[in-house]
């Protein structure tokens, strides 16, 4: 009888634990793949053989030792780092204008978003099919700055970085403007009117009363953009599967290809896992940078 | 003189702004409008160049869609039929469970995040947002492998199990940070009155939480709509969703651009109808519950 009673205090007590089961049970049937990745990463498994061997870190050593890596590592940052200066600059563009108070701007605002709410694989196609060098009317509209009729944009070795970009610059560029956007209308009015009566300049507004202010917004778009266009996919997938050649092999495209082309899978779990405990470095970083501002932001 | 000054200003500065706009929102929306007309071109303006902009709009693109009319490629006489109805089933059954079980585990578990403290609670806040950042090729590789031992494999559970991930981080992140926003004297005032827990998360706390789980909601379906590896890793044509069938014609070398077109629309077109009604939880949700207004 006793115990029933202390064991009913204790389920109450540990309430919070028991109602959290179920999310940490997802948790669970996910964390434990993870652990599977890192197995396979030490050994030669395949898509085809059923035979697994232990290698150590073999699949590291050829990783780092081929120079795969420093490609991959290349290609995935110059993706990101050249879509984020666009996006930023495109995004900032935009929210200014958006933040004037014009009936073009009004009636516009509402279709920000669209570009952002189109699958970006679907996207992709979208951009494909005006891009194909035989009907292109991309290359059409850009013929008087010289872009010849038959340009072929991806399967261009020195223009596939700049088309992947492109497209995800049209599709996250959105996101930028809409967060800034908020930003900028969150700003209290006097702030701004007190400073247009001491005579400041425009751009001094901007960089000393303005600009800190945006800063938890500016830093929301970094975390995110920074985080989801290194583990960008579907994009680059879609749009030469990583080629051509390699041009494209950002370091989930390669993966992908190690595991499901040449059926390398414990090459492929490492390739992964590099990869992923330098994002997760960073991404800690600023995950915990953001929730800091999260609070800021109240 | 002063004020003819700033007018003059005025109007240059919004001058700048309307052309700032036109050229902008030019690049963001032609693409959706141009794919948009392809959906009704005849094959010939199709592929003629230069593109033309007026032509004598023809069904076909939406027939086939609809499954009404097989599509013949460019250049043979066999038929396609559309695996698009097929993609928005497999869909919508996919997308619509998986948010519901979120709701379930991830409501109650958003609730205690919020109000209770205990060891260790940021850490497993922190764990279940990872997974909103982590690369979903890391966890699907090994459940590829698992799914077809166990015979998972092509089948809608394991769709709504690794989809999990995309909804939960959103539905638990953004309900958290609205129900962190409710006054705690509401909580308290219910248990004074003797109410439990469980009441007072239900009928109390839930209806206040009721733009966050809007807003969760909201953007658990559009990133679960869009995504595509999932469904192109685990599964085969019978269960893929809308987003990998809309690949599949770009990677045979039939050349139905207006099919395509009509698929891309098709995939589209709710979610930008959604866009249009629901912005302001977008922009809360967009930002994991960073924003709030």
């Amino acid at each position: 009888m006793k115990s029933i009673i202390t064991l009913k205090s204790k389920l109450v007590k540990r309430g919070p634990i028991f109602a959290l089961l179920p999310a940490l049970l997802v948790v669970i049937f996910i964390l434990v793949p993870f652990g599977y990745s890192i197995y396979f990463s030490l050994t030669d498994a395949s898509l085809i053989e059923k035979d697994i061997h232990f290698i150590g870190f073999g699949n590291y050593i050829k990783y780092f030792g081929s120079g795969l890596f420093w490609h991959n590592f290349k290609v995935t940052f110059s993706y990101t780092f050249l879509a984020m200066f666009f996006e930023f600059l495109l995004g900032f563009i935009i929210a200014f204008a958006l933040n004037q108070d014009t009936w073009l701007g009004r009636f516009l605002r509402p279709f920000t978003l669209f570009p952002l709410m189109i699958s970006p694989i679907i996207g992709t196609i979208m951009w494909k099919l005006m891009m194909n060098p035989e009907f292109s009317v991309l290359n059409f509209i850009l013929s008087p700055f010289g872009v010849a009729k038959d340009f072929s944009w991806s399967a261009d070795t020195d223009y596939a970085l700049f088309s992947a970009v492109l497209i995800d610059v049209w599709m996250f560029t959105p996101f930028i403007a809409i967060i800034i956007l908020a930003g900028l209308k969150g700003m209290p009015p006097r702030v701004i009117e007190a400073t247009r009566v001491d005579g400041l300049s425009r751009f001094t507004i901007l960089r000393k009363i303005v600009f800190p202010l945006l800063m938890p917004y500016i830093v929301i778009c970094l975390v995110f953009r920074f985080i989801d266009s290194i583990a960008q996919f579907d994009i680059i997938f879609g749009l030469t599967r990583g080629g051509p050649g390699d041009t494209l092999m950002v370091y989930q495209v390669e993966a992908y290809t190690q595991v499901f082309n040449y059926y390398k899978i414990g090459y492929g779990s490492a390739i992964m896992l590099v990869m992923w405990l330098i994002v997760f470095i960073v991404c800690n970083f600023l995950i915990r940078y953001w929730n800091s501002l999260r609070e800021r932001l109240r | 003189m002063d004020k003819r000054k700033n007018l003059g200003k005025n109007i240059f500065g919004k001058l700048i702004t309307y052309i700032t706009l036109i050229i902008t929102f030019s690049f963001l929306l032609f693409p959706i409008y141009w794919i948009f007309t392809m959906v009704f071109k005849p094959t010939n303006d199709i592929i003629a160049y230069p593109p033309t902009f007026s032509f004598q709009p023809t069904l076909k693109g939406i027939l086939y869609v609809l499954g009404l009319e097989e599509a013949t490629a460019i250049g043979t006489t066999a038929g396609f039929r559309s695996y698009f109805l097929i993609g928005v089933r497999n869909s919508l059954i996919v997308v619509v469970s998986s948010i519901l079980i979120s709701l379930i585990v991830g409501l109650p578990a958003a609730y205690i995040l919020a109000r209770y403290k205990f060891k260790g609670k940021e850490d497993i806040a922190f764990t279940i947002l990872s997974f909103r950042f982590a690369p979903p090729l890391l966890v699907i590789i090994p459940l590829y492998l698992l799914f077809s031992r166990i015979g998972l494999y092509n089948t809608h559970i394991a769709l709504i199990w690794v989809y999990q991930l995309i909804s939960i981080p959103m539905i638990l992140w953004i309900v958290r940070g609205y129900i962190e926003d409710i006054p705690i004297e509401i909580d308290q005032a219910g248990m004074v009155d003797g109410y439990s827990r469980i009441y007072i998360f239900l009928r109390l706390i839930l209806p206040l939480a009721k733009g966050g789980i809007a807003a969760g909601t909201l953007l658990a379906f559009i990133y679960s709509w869009n995504n595509f590896i999932f469904g192109m890793v685990l599964a085969s044509t019978s269960v893929q969703p809308v987003t990998v069938q809309a690949m599949r014609y770009l990677t045979t070398d039939t050349l139905m651009y207006r099919e395509i077109a009509a698929i891309c629309i098709g995939a589209a077109l709710p979610l930008l109808i959604l866009a249009v009604f629901l912005q302001r939880y977008l922009i809360s949700g967009l930002s994991m519950g960073a924003i709030r207004r």
